[in-house]
């Protein structure tokens, strides 16, 4: 099983010595214990109870949700150009009765988020992109940016194979449509981050406050077995993720980047957290 | 505020331990988290620099892991100690963004070895030789390198046990896995590093060389730099 040979003590020692020496002492640099100050002033500014995901475990509990209120942090990323502003970096966002903007853009745009999440990893073009079960088929919809009408709270998505083109489009919400959508997101433990980056154009279930919703509201497929929890606003789209049923909770886009939270059923827990370029 | 508990802090004062800053923020204390963490946070900036490697990666990391335990914090159901639970987060936040970043890691050095190498525990003492104090810029440079060659789940046991001082058993509890998995991927880790950095070891393991990084069975490591309290106590802000 191991291809290390044996070290000798005094050799296991002064190793050790070696990794003592190069501990690190100096506290929090200023810059980030500030960023990380701002991130838990926007944390308890737009999250009502700190325990959130606990109290969502109530079903009605009615978890109130912030009004809307964007922290945005110090997003400085030391890849440059186009890749740095696509770039994962962290936002806190919070949402209240605000309404979602959803990609609206083409697929050439679109692939920028997993462009970036591949930058960042160093990785470019030589990293294998994500499977088509990562959830493609949902991602590569196509929307068209150009018809708009406007969207009431829990519209939803296009069945598969639906024009997306001919959908309702607001410029708030996304491309619409009614009713609960196909499960077609597949996400792995692994490549969570590439392949939620990849949903470039997502179809879900609009919510616009915490109303708990079950899976067959999300979704119209009987795999899908989700309990009900208290989503937050955002659009919901139904995956599985390491093969269990879960949320995905695009929030509200700031800026150049977009907070994306995968959700547990039953508690609407966050499970992870990532925060992927807002394409447009 | 609603805790439970409160114990002497550095400053003598009764202040609230974690468990009872916890339970606050739980119960809606807007400020109670701030405190826990600014407690915290200089030894879990040094876990998720050495896990992570570079100081943008750490602070990314550091920052996922603190929103995770905000948002979790009411999942936690008291079998650890606190801070034991928040370096889990955390290390746990750092791990799955170096597996999401796996590719790109190959050999480069560390980011932060020009930016630090004069700083921490090789920070050059009042009277230090400028050569010597080079000396083991250098050597803790090709230490960081070897470091970063390391599967992460070897990185992060040697950064908390080797580095950081904590207890196998601590290790064990943070990374969530047996204290048996901790040492082996402690040896197995160690075992990799040797051949990297042997041109140090010719000269450190002799027979009057300083004590070993880490006790095997978990005492702190000793440093050069400045003290630190124990895992398991709060450290001043």
């Amino acid at each position: 099983m191991t291809d290390e040979p044996d070290l000798s003590p005094e050799h296991d020692a002064a190793v050790r010595r070696l990794l003592g020496e190069a501990r690190h002492t100096d506290p929090i640099p200023e810059a980030v214990a500030a960023r990380l100050d701002d991130v838990l002033r926007g944390l308890a500014e737009t999250e009502a109870t700190p325990a959130a995901p606990a109290a969502a475990q109530a079903p009605g509990a009615g978890t109130p949700v912030a009004q809307a209120q964007v922290v945005e942090l110090a997003v400085r990323r030391r890849r440059a150009g186009r890749l740095l502003l696509a770039a994962a970096a962290i936002v806190v966002v919070g949402v209240g009765g605000g309404r979602l903007l959803v990609d609206p853009t083409p697929q050439g745009d679109a692939t920028s988020a997993a462009v970036a999440e591949d930058a960042r990893a160093g990785a470019d073009a030589t990293v294998p992109q994500a499977a088509p079960e990562a959830g493609g088929a949902a991602a590569d919809s196509g929307a068209d940016p150009g018809a708009e009408s406007g969207v009431g709270t829990g519209s939803l998505v296009p069945p598969p194979g639906a024009d997306m083109s001919q959908l309702p489009y607001d410029s708030d919400v996304g491309r619409v449509g009614s009713g609960p959508v196909p499960l077609t997101v597949r996400l792995t433990e692994r490549r969570f981050a590439r392949q939620v980056a990849r949903l470039t154009a997502p179809v879900g279930v609009v919510s616009e406050d915490a109303t708990p919703l079950d899976g067959a509201a999300l979704s119209t497929d009987p795999e899908f077995v989700c309990d009900a929890a208290a989503w937050g606003p955002g659009l919901l789209v139904p995956v599985l993720y390491a093969d269990r049923p879960a949320v995905l909770a695009f929030r509200a886009p700031t800026g150049d980047t977009q907070v994306v939270d995968l959700l547990q059923c039953g508690t609407g827990e966050s499970l992870r957290s990532i925060v992927v370029a807002t394409v447009g | 505020m609603s805790e439970t508990g409160t114990h002497p802090g550095p400053g003598g004062a009764g202040e609230p331990t974690d468990a009872a800053l916890l339970a606050a923020h739980v119960a809606g204390d807007p400020a109670a988290f701030g405190e826990l963490f600014r407690r915290h946070r200089d030894r879990l900036w040094a876990v998720a620099l050495r896990t992570m490697g570079d100081p943008d990666d750490a602070a990314d990391g550091l920052q996922d892991g603190m929103i995770a335990a905000y948002r979790r914090a009411g999942s936690f159901r008291g079998e650890a100690q606190v801070t034991t639970w928040l370096h889990r987060v955390v290390v746990n936040a750092c791990l799955d963004r170096l597996r999401a970043a796996q590719v790109r890691r190959a050999s480069a050095l560390p980011d932060d070895l020009e930016e630090y190498a004069g700083r921490g525990a090789l920070v050059t003492a009042a009277g230090e030789d400028p050569a010597e104090a080079g000396e083991r810029a250098e050597r803790r440079a090709q230490v960081l390198a070897a470091l970063r060659t390391l599967p992460e789940d070897q990185r992060a046991a040697l950064v908390l046990v080797d580095m950081e001082g904590y207890s196998v058993a601590e290790a064990a509890a943070i990374l969530d896995c047996a204290v048996g998995t901790v040492k082996s991927r402690c040896s197995r880790g160690r075992a990799r590093l040797a051949p990297l950095l042997a041109a140090l070891l010719v000269t450190d393991a002799t027979p009057d060389a300083a004590p070993a990084g880490n006790r095997p069975h978990g005492t702190d490591v000793p440093s050069s730099g400045p003290s630190r309290a124990p895992p398991a106590a709060p450290t001043a802000p």
